[in-house]
């Protein structure tokens, strides 16, 4: 198999001298807390955002392999995979000759180390794909061996591409990884072409140097240099002023500021395309389906086709993204879509012939009743973020020319996802990154890992609760069979075949409506570097990987625990004896 | 007269205004609906036991009145004070998010500050030296049309101005971010100047206008004075008597409105480091409020109570020292 | 002319207060220079925004045009980020601002001089009670409070009123207490009591009418007070965006890239709206104070 490599344009252009710097600049939305109690490597890159960090870690750590955005699969910790006829057994060799920047081996121990990592807990396995492993053995130092329950045809992608290895040199334990020590060592040992060197919570700048140790083509420059902007910062006054050589653009409002300047240029990466990253922007409409007139799926459709998304990517994108295939994926997915699910079209008069089937009727005001005369005034609310608030501005005005009577409303950040989380909301606009990958259509949202939730499963507060909450409380027989063929399949005509049927199923119920997804646009100078051409050099300055394996709740300080209260009476009369002295004082020298 | 009596009621008065200020900071965040553990736990869609550890580790699984003490304990008698981890910047300390953003305030509010009291003061004198011109109505009419600008409104121009049409500023940030290598050197200082000089010209734009006014209307009012008079029939030069007598009793409010104004400025600047991205405390406080991390909002909050507390207390002992005239 | 500092017998106190004394007040304020401009600002503004409906040339909220155009003919300010038009936007805001602004300083007053008449008058432990609650509402940062609670309570223009009124009367209440302290001590208010008038009696026909010229200057400034206070909120991203203000008009314009694409008009008109009506509002403060206090007119 031809081993592309990642990291060098094939096109000898003149990217830097041999050892050069590259600055770039990923704006972070400092809004995106809590990246150490969620998943992901490493916590203390907390406060850096899930699509910088996913960056960031790409160029430290490897997976197992990296899909192309044609799908093909590029070899990185592993070499080769054999699944037996039956489909229940995964044979992994994995590359030799692999260092870790610190030098010590890498060898199998290390996979299986990650993987016991990655289900130690279930909030790591996102995709819900350990409980499919029966067994995980070391063949020998190269190669690993996974055997599963049952068949699960998409077990590979998730496992080869979405998990960053760790070493487990540094660790030993599972439990290890808790320590501030340990996670700071993690961070800066990995397989990568390019090696962490520090970081703390709080900073603002992550260095990387070269890594020696790299098993691949010395990569060609020494330092690179992330630096997280605010989504508000000046970025083409930074640009202009050579402050970062490569940037990531947080909106598509500011390119024609950008292009305006001389010796600028953006690279604008398709939807589903993204580089450096499985995950792309996308933006939904999510309906409560347990609460009425939600539960309807007429209603749902009625209000999907009144929504302008067109209109959504032109403004609020500036045009760059793409309105989605209703099925839940990006429209030009064509490895994955069916042909007939193709991109959404606003349909104002399907809509108000399916809200009449529903049995609404139109007031004498222009906009729709209940059949019992009551007004319909359904309310719309998303997170206070900008982005939210001017999508759900243009869906408010594409519904009322609809006829619907929208009262849309932006709620405080928690307010928001308590809304979605205890289901007192009626439908809502939710910015998310998802991956593209076609079985990630059953992991949207479900409660149970794995499973399909039986709709109304509660808190995180009932005892014995695991699992994340499905927002649009909606289950199918159907799907969850369509998602089960599909994971049994043996081909991939066959995985289209159900993956396809599972799309289809939701562009008819539509829990949620996919309203776009992002093109991904990346600036820079065109004099500080000649242009690196993505797809001619088949690779990316920052190569895919995935989700990562997590460690443990993140670096914490171990403090020794609080002195047992036995010195609150001393605390408790000093307070009082001061609030006293005080109030005493006071009084007493107040005169008229 | 600064007497002791005086000195030891406005301590003890400001001493038990911080103490409640503490106080009301500790409760404000445990009345809101939900607690705070379960404001992120949701949000996040974190599982019950994660749930379990995080409380424990933020300190929110103890009864009310041991974290009460511990807070106290914590906050006012161990210096830094502790506010625990923060939420958002975990595993980051809020004291050290603090020792990070304060700097940058201080120096955006300590410059702006002092040119915002220098040209005030200036511009008021001149009124007052040309009373009744139309230099004088010019000014003053321009400080009144200034007291009632929104001044984020003023920075929001100022960046059009500036930084976008004549791209002279920057208008983003502290310092540039390749100056990665923060060391307090030559290039660094001129660097965070160049940074600063939007925050600071909208800063004074926004608060030159009441030192005017306040200056002219206490110059007026002293160059009213018996002494004035006496002092220019005895043939004094104007200048020195609007200077050196008038200006100096005249300084009084000044001096009074500045050392207020420092205090509340700290908190005053969330508009403006807003704008500006400029990572100060305004920031921070934005940031801590909008994303409900409440360790980092008491941290806040507290810094921002003791300032304008320190600041009348320190403004009204300097009133009364600098005038005589006042008995207590 | 308002009433100064000797006492008067009841019925024209009741008579001052209403009525006559607002409608001789206004002429006053018609006649004195400042103020005449003051009100005609003011009342333009007021007159404008009433008239929105009509004037407006599209609905603010329907996108019908191309985005970030410049001010034409059409679009007299020229379009937003999404493709509205801004003139339409700028008059209803006007609405929301100026009811923002009028509803909090009616709050304002009410709430401030209640608490500063009934301090100022009974001292003792009342006093010292309401003004330790009112210093310390001053002393907690307004901003950073009222962007906290607005936070919680959620975006509608109602919250941003409830926000606005509770961090703005404590500076009123203060004001209020030290004219009534000053004015208590005064013999007409001893003569009143001797002579057996009920507390509450003395408070509303004595007291009040001196203190009111104070509180009628100062309610006029907290007008401004409030609309700046609903424009920095909305401009935050606190207040309902979708109720336009000249606050929120500015958040758009923050957030959809106003200064990527040459919005100059969209961010120069609502700031300089808000300046004029400022600067007519403390025209006619200034006039007031001058009116009521004839040593404060200038020489």
């Amino acid at each position: 198999m031809l081993v592309l490599w990642p990291y060098l344009p094939t096109k000898a252009e003149k990217v830097f001298d041999e050892g050069g710097e590259l600055k770039v600049g990923l704006p972070n939305a400092a809004n995106a807390p809590l990246m150490t109690i969620k998943l992901y490597v490493a916590g203390v890159t907390n406060p850096i955002s899930v699509e910088a960090r996913d960056i960031i870690y790409d160029l430290a750590f490897q997976s197992l392999a990296a899909t192309l955005p044609n799908g093909t699969r590029v070899p990185l910790l592993a070499t080769q995979w054999t699944i037996s006829p039956d489909g229940r057994v995964y044979t992994i060799k994995l590359r030799e000759n692999v260092k870790w920047s610190d030098g010590v081996a890498f060898n199998a121990s290390d996979v299986l180390f990650t993987w016991d990592v990655y289900r130690s807990q279930v909030q790591f396995d996102e995709f819900g794909i350990s409980p499919y492993v029966e067994k995980a053995e070391m063949v020998n130092a190269t190669a690993v061996r996974f055997t599963l329950k049952e068949p699960f045809s998409s077990w590979l992608e998730y496992f080869l591409t979405y998990m960053w290895i760790l070493p487990k040199h540094e660790f030993k334990t599972v439990a290890a990884q808790t320590g501030t020590e340990g996670i700071n060592k993690s961070f800066t040992i990995g397989t990568g072409p390019f090696q962490i060197v520090n970081f703390k919570p709080g900073d603002m700048v992550v260095h990387l140097v070269r890594n020696t140790n790299y098993w691949g083509p010395k990569p060609h420059l020494q330092n690179i240099t992330i630096i997280l902007l605010n989504p508000d910062a000046n970025i083409p006054g930074l640009l202009q002023t050579k402050q970062v050589d490569l940037v990531r653009l947080p909106s598509g409002t500011m390119v024609p500021a950008i292009l305006s300047q001389e010796n600028m240029t953006i690279d604008i990466y398709p939807s589903q395309q993204f580089v450096g990253d499985q995950e792309v922007g996308a933006a939904l409409v999510l309906f409560n389906c347990l609460r009425p007139p939600y539960d309807n799926k007429l209603v749902r459709k009625a209000i999907s086709l009144a929504i302008d998304t067109q209109a959504i990517v032109d403004y609020a994108l500036g045009g760059y993204g793409a309105v989605a295939s209703p099925g839940g994926f990006p429209a030009d997915l064509k490895t994955w879509v069916p042909s007939d699910l193709g991109p959404w079209k606003r349909n104002v008069t399907e809509a108000k012939r399916l809200l009449e089937k529903a049995g609404f009727v139109k007031g004498a005001d222009g906009f729709y009743q209940f059949p019992n005369g009551t007004a319909w005034k359904p309310v719309a609310t998303t997170r206070a973020r900008g982005a939210s608030t001017v999508i759900l501005a243009i869906i408010d005005q594409n519904l009322k020319e609809a006829g619907i009577n929208v009262q849309s409303q932006v709620l405080a950040s928690a307010s928001m996802t308590n809304a979605w989380y205890t289901g007192t909301y009626e439908f809502s606009v939710l910015i998310t990154n998802r991956p593209t990958f076609p079985d990630f259509i059953i992991n949207i949202f479900r409660v149970d890992p794995g499973q399909i939730a039986p709709v109304g499963v509660h808190s995180g507060n009932t005892p014995g609760y695991q699992g994340y909450h499905d927002w649009c409380r909606w289950a199918s027989a159907a799907q969850t069979k369509a998602i089960g063929d599909a994971r049994r399949a043996s081909t991939y005509q066959d995985q289209f075949r159900y993956y396809g049927e599972a799309q289809r199923i939701v562009a008819d119920e539509l829990p949620y409506f996919t309203l776009y997804y992002t093109q991904s646009l990346w600036s820079r100078r065109t004099d500080t570097f000649e242009g690196y051409d993505v797809y001619a050099s088949q690779g990316f300055m920052f190569p895919m990987a995935a989700l990562a394996t997590s460690i443990h709740l993140p670096s914490y300080e171990a403090k020794p625990p609080p002195p047992p209260p036995d010195n609150t009476m001393l605390y408790v009369a000093g307070a009082v004896v001061i609030i006293v002295v005080l109030a005493a004082l006071y009084f007493l020298t107040q005169r008229k | 007269m600064l007497t002791a009596r005086y000195l030891l009621r406005r301590t003890a008065n400001a001493a038990l205004t911080f103490f409640i200020a503490v106080v009301l900071i500790f409760i404000v965040p445990r009345l809101m609906p939900g607690s705070p553990v379960d404001m992120f736990a949701s949000q996040y869609r974190l599982p019950g036991p994660v749930v379990a550890e995080l409380t424990a580790r933020f300190g929110l699984d103890k009864p009310i009145e041991t974290q009460f003490m511990l807070y106290i304990k914590n906050v006012m008698l161990t210096f830094p004070p502790d506010f625990g981890l923060s939420y958002n910047f975990h595993p980051a300390t809020v004291w050290s998010l603090l020792a990070n953003a304060l700097p940058w305030t201080i120096f955006l509010v300590g410059t702006s500050a002092l040119v915002t009291a220098a040209l005030g003061v200036t511009l008021g004198m001149i009124c007052a030296w040309y009373r009744g011109s139309k230099l004088e109505t010019i000014i003053s009419s321009v400080s009144v049309f200034l007291l009632s600008v929104p001044y984020f409104w003023v920075a929001m121009i100022l960046v059009l101005v500036f930084g976008v049409f004549l791209r002279l500023f920057p208008f983003s940030g502290a310092t540039s971010p390749s100056l990665i290598h923060r060391q307090f050197d030559l290039p660094f200082v001129i660097d965070a100047l160049y940074h600063a000089i939007l925050p600071i010209m909208t800063l004074t734009v926004g608060s030159f206008a009441s030192y005017t006014l306040i200056m002219r209307d206490s110059m007026a009012s002293t160059l009213g004075e018996d002494y004035i008079l006496t002092a220019e029939a005895k043939g004094v030069r104007k200048a020195d008597i609007v200077v050196k007598h008038a200006g100096r009793n005249a300084m009084l409010p000044v001096m009074t409105l500045f050392t207020l104004r420092l205090g509340f400025m700290v908190g005053g600047t969330i508009l403006a480091e807003t704008v500006f991205t400029y990572p100060g405390v305004g920031l921070l406080i934005f940031g801590a409020i909008t994303g409900l991390d409440y360790p980092l909002i008491q941290g806040c909050f507290f810094v921002l109570a003791f300032t304008v507390i320190l600041s009348t207390y320190v403004a009204d002992l300097l009133y009364t020292f600098l005038d005589p005239r006042i008995k207590y | 002319m308002f009433i100064q500092m000797a006492p008067k017998p009841r019925s024209q106190f009741i008579g001052i207060i209403l009525g006559a004394g607002i409608s001789q007040l206004l002429s006053d304020i018609w006649q004195h220079r400042r103020g005449k401009i003051g009100v005609m600002v003011l009342g333009g503004f007021i007159l404008i925004s009433l008239l929105a409906p009509v004037l407006s040339p599209y609905d603010p909220y329907k996108m019908i045009a191309p985005p970030y155009l410049q001010p034409s003919r059409e679009h007299p300010l020229g379009t937003d980020g999404i493709g509205r038009d801004l003139l339409s936007q700028y008059l209803w805001g006007a609405q929301t601002s100026l009811f923002v602004g009028f509803a909090v300083a009616s709050a304002v007053v009410l709430i401030g001089s209640l608490i500063g008449l009934i301090s100022g008058y009974y001292g003792g432990l009342i006093d010292d009670l309401l003004m330790r609650f009112t210093d310390e509402l001053m002393v907690l940062p307004s901003l950073p409070l009222m962007i906290w609670v607005a936070t919680m309570l959620g975006q509608s223009m109602w919250n941003i009123i409830l926000v606005l009124s509770v961090f703005g009367w404590p500076s009123m209440a203060r004001m209020v207490r030290s004219q009534t302290l000053s004015l208590r001590s005064r013999p007409f208010v001893d003569a009143a009591r001797v002579s057996g008038a009920s507390d509450p009696r003395i408070i509303v026909e004595i007291i009040f009418p001196n203190v009111a010229p104070l509180i009628v200057a100062n309610g006029v400034l907290s007008i401004i007070g409030a609309i700046l206070g609903e424009a920095s909120l909305s401009f935050l991203g606190l207040g309902d965006p979708f109720h336009m203000s000249w606050g929120t008009i500015l958040y758009f314009a923050q957030i959809e890239g106003a200064f990527y694409n040459n919005g100059w008009a969209w961010i120069l008109a609502p700031g300089l709206t808000i300046a004029l009506i400022g600067l007519g509002l403390t025209f006619i403060g200034s006039a007031i104070s001058e009116i009521s206090d004839p040593r404060l007119r200038s020489a």
